[in-house]
């Protein structure tokens, strides 16, 4: 993506909800030097509007009355990668994980926080715009050098097996946005593997036993019930 | 309540005469025939009691035809040699008219009487399902309303007074706002969980997770309710994948760690321990609060169900209830004791096979 956002400097953000009142409220929410705001009421509404205002970052809302939210996301992947954070409710996880599985990059439960919102907006632009990949990343007491392929955690250095590596490189490339079990399964271990999430949490847990200071809550790798896990950036 | 048309009624009651009949035929060589009456009295005292009044009669002259036929000399004709049988002929008629009155009457009143008192049970049903539901939506309707009162005031306040207020008051506003809508939120995601459990319409995702992590995950959500509280954990190091569902048990243990932050004291820590023996999975959460006095351990599941407790603590009464529903949900059980050193520990214990059966 060349011209990730316009002259004045502000990112584009597309929200697609057929509620007024939260448009309204994220309106008010959003609009300030860093973001400009535009708002479809419905699916194809929203999918024309992506086409013409060609947004840096899309807020989908899943019940929209006209088409599903899942085919939204599949429409718009078909000829964008511009991250799409999804809008939905406790209750429906297997939603979000349909969403995040068909291209979508996160999601946000309802209600939910400015603080939390602009979080996930931030980390999936910080994708979409590439920034020259760190050589080394860093968050809270967590350091990881990907070019030497050191670990430290707390000031000491840690051992991680090759799987446990990549996991953890897996994440810092996707640093704050959510990962789904399958998403994870087939990407470490491979298709044939993307069912096996026994794998998957024997390897969080021995990742976890190494990098966290209390594994019983971890505060970095944390779990989204339901639906993966998600690298938690601290500063 | 008529328990046979007329016409079977009758039918009955020649066969009562039938038996009286064959009856008679046995012990004949025993009894002079006005004794025989006494059999033929009966059978119309029986089709009194169970065929009513009309088929009471008509077994009586039946059986008195009967028995002029059968045994009154001459017999096998309707004739009569001796004329004093004519007095038993009435006698027995009108003895069996009075019976079967009698009993229809008997009858008549102990039916109304039980249908009395089947109206007087429906009423009262009736009458206890309405004070329940009342009960229930007062319940609803006062924890629904409440965060909002405070929401809708502070913001009113916000709204119309932002300008004159002092910055910490209008901070002081916004926190009360904020915090109440997410007890409300809280609220409509305990009533949609029991709304999934009284349906019946939950579908357990039984896959095989670790309980450090499910642990862990309660812990997060609650993190921000926990403050500064001590929470010691306790997994056995064995103890690695357990089938169950991750978004259901996360929520029960959600729920049971909010209720021993709710009741315990300040500063006393909380314990989460588990274990695994004879195939079940147990894990027990316990803390260092009043307990709960011993009659009402029992209900403290009930849905609604809230223990006398100070004011400050606002629990919506179902977290326990929808824990009980999630447990059962997997096969489990949960149970509430008070300890001896003081305070509740609630202990669920779950079957370890659950996963090889759902897919």
């Amino acid at each position: 993506m060349t011209a990730a956002h316009d002259n004045s400097g502000q990112h584009k953000i597309l929200v697609i909800d057929d509620e007024a009142a939260i448009r309204r409220f994220l309106h008010s929410a959003l609009s300030s030097e860093e973001f400009s705001l535009h708002e479809a009421e419905s699916g194809h509404g929203g999918l024309s509007a992506a086409t013409a205002f060609r947004p840096d970052v899309i807020l989908l809302d899943l019940g929209l009355p006209d088409m599903d939210g899942i085919d939204v996301i599949r429409r718009i992947r078909e000829w964008s990668d511009v991250p799409i954070i999804v809008l939905s409710v406790r209750e429906r996880e297997d939603d979000k994980v349909a969403a995040l599985d068909a291209g979508a990059d996160d999601y946000l439960t309802k209600p939910f926080g400015v603080g939390e919102l602009l979080a996930r907006i931030r980390a999936a632009l910080r994708r979409s715009l590439k920034h020259a990949d760190e050589p080394v990343f860093r968050s809270g007491e967590l350091v990881v050098d990907l070019t030497m392929r050191h670990v430290f955690a707390y000031g000491i250095e840690i051992q991680l097996t090759p799987t446990e590596y990549d996991l953890l490189r897996l994440f810092i490339t996707h640093a704050g946005r959510v990962l789904t079990h399958s998403q994870i399964l087939k990407h470490i271990w491979g298709v044939a593997y993307q069912d096996q999430s026994q794998v998957l949490r024997v390897t969080i847990s021995n990742l976890r036993k190494k990098i966290e200071r209390d594994p019983a809550r971890p505060k970095h790798i944390t779990t989204e019930p339901g639906v993966g896990y998600r690298l938690r950036i601290q500063d | 309540m008529k328990s046979f048309s007329e016409a079977t009624g009758y039918l009955y009651s020649l066969f009562l005469v039938a038996v009286a009949t064959i009856v008679c035929e046995f012990i004949r060589p025993y009894l002079v025939p006005t004794n025989m009456v006494m059999i033929y009295q009966l059978a119309v005292v029986i089709a009194a009691v169970k065929l009513g009044l009309r088929p009471a009669i008509a077994t009586a002259f039946s059986g008195v035809l009967a028995f002029d036929f059968f045994f009154v000399p001459p017999r096998l004709t309707f004739s009569v040699a001796d004329k004093e049988y004519l007095v038993t002929f009435s006698g027995f008629i009108v003895i069996g008219v009075i019976i079967s009155s009698l009993v229809a009457k008997v009858r008549e009143q102990s039916q109304e009487q039980a249908r009395l008192s089947r109206l007087a049970e429906q009423a009262r049903i009736l009458q206890a399902q309405e004070n329940l539901e009342r009960a229930l939506l007062n319940s609803i309707s006062h924890d629904l309303r409440t965060p909002l009162v405070s929401i809708k005031g502070a913001i009113s306040a916000l709204r119309e007074e932002g300008d004159h207020l002092s910055s910490h008051a209008r901070r002081e506003l916004m926190e009360t706002a904020y915090d109440e809508s997410e007890r409300l939120n809280r609220f409509v995601g305990n009533l949609l969980d029991m709304t999934r459990i009284e349906a019946g319409a939950m579908r357990l995702k039984i896959e095989p997770c670790d309980i450090q992590e499910l642990v862990g995950c309660a812990l997060d959500a609650m993190e921000p309710r926990l403050g500064d509280r001590k929470i010691l954990v306790d997994l056995p190091p064995g103890l690695t994948l357990v089938p169950l569902d991750m978004v259901l048990m996360n929520q029960v243990l959600v729920n049971l760690l909010d209720n021993a932050n709710k009741y315990a004291s300040d500063k006393s820590p909380i314990e989460i321990r588990a274990s695994a023996d004879e195939g079940r999975l147990c894990i027990r959460v316990s803390d260092h609060g009043p307990g709960v006095p011993e009659p009402e351990l029992a209900r403290l599941f009930d849905k609604f169900y809230r223990i006398a407790v100070p004011e400050r603590v606002g629990g919506t009464g179902l977290g326990l209830s929808i824990c009980k529903g999630f447990v059962e949900a997997h096969g489990g059980k949960i149970s509430a004791r008070n300890r001896d050193t003081g305070g509740l520990t609630i202990e669920i214990q779950l079957p370890l096979e659950v996963g090889k059966e759902e897919t």
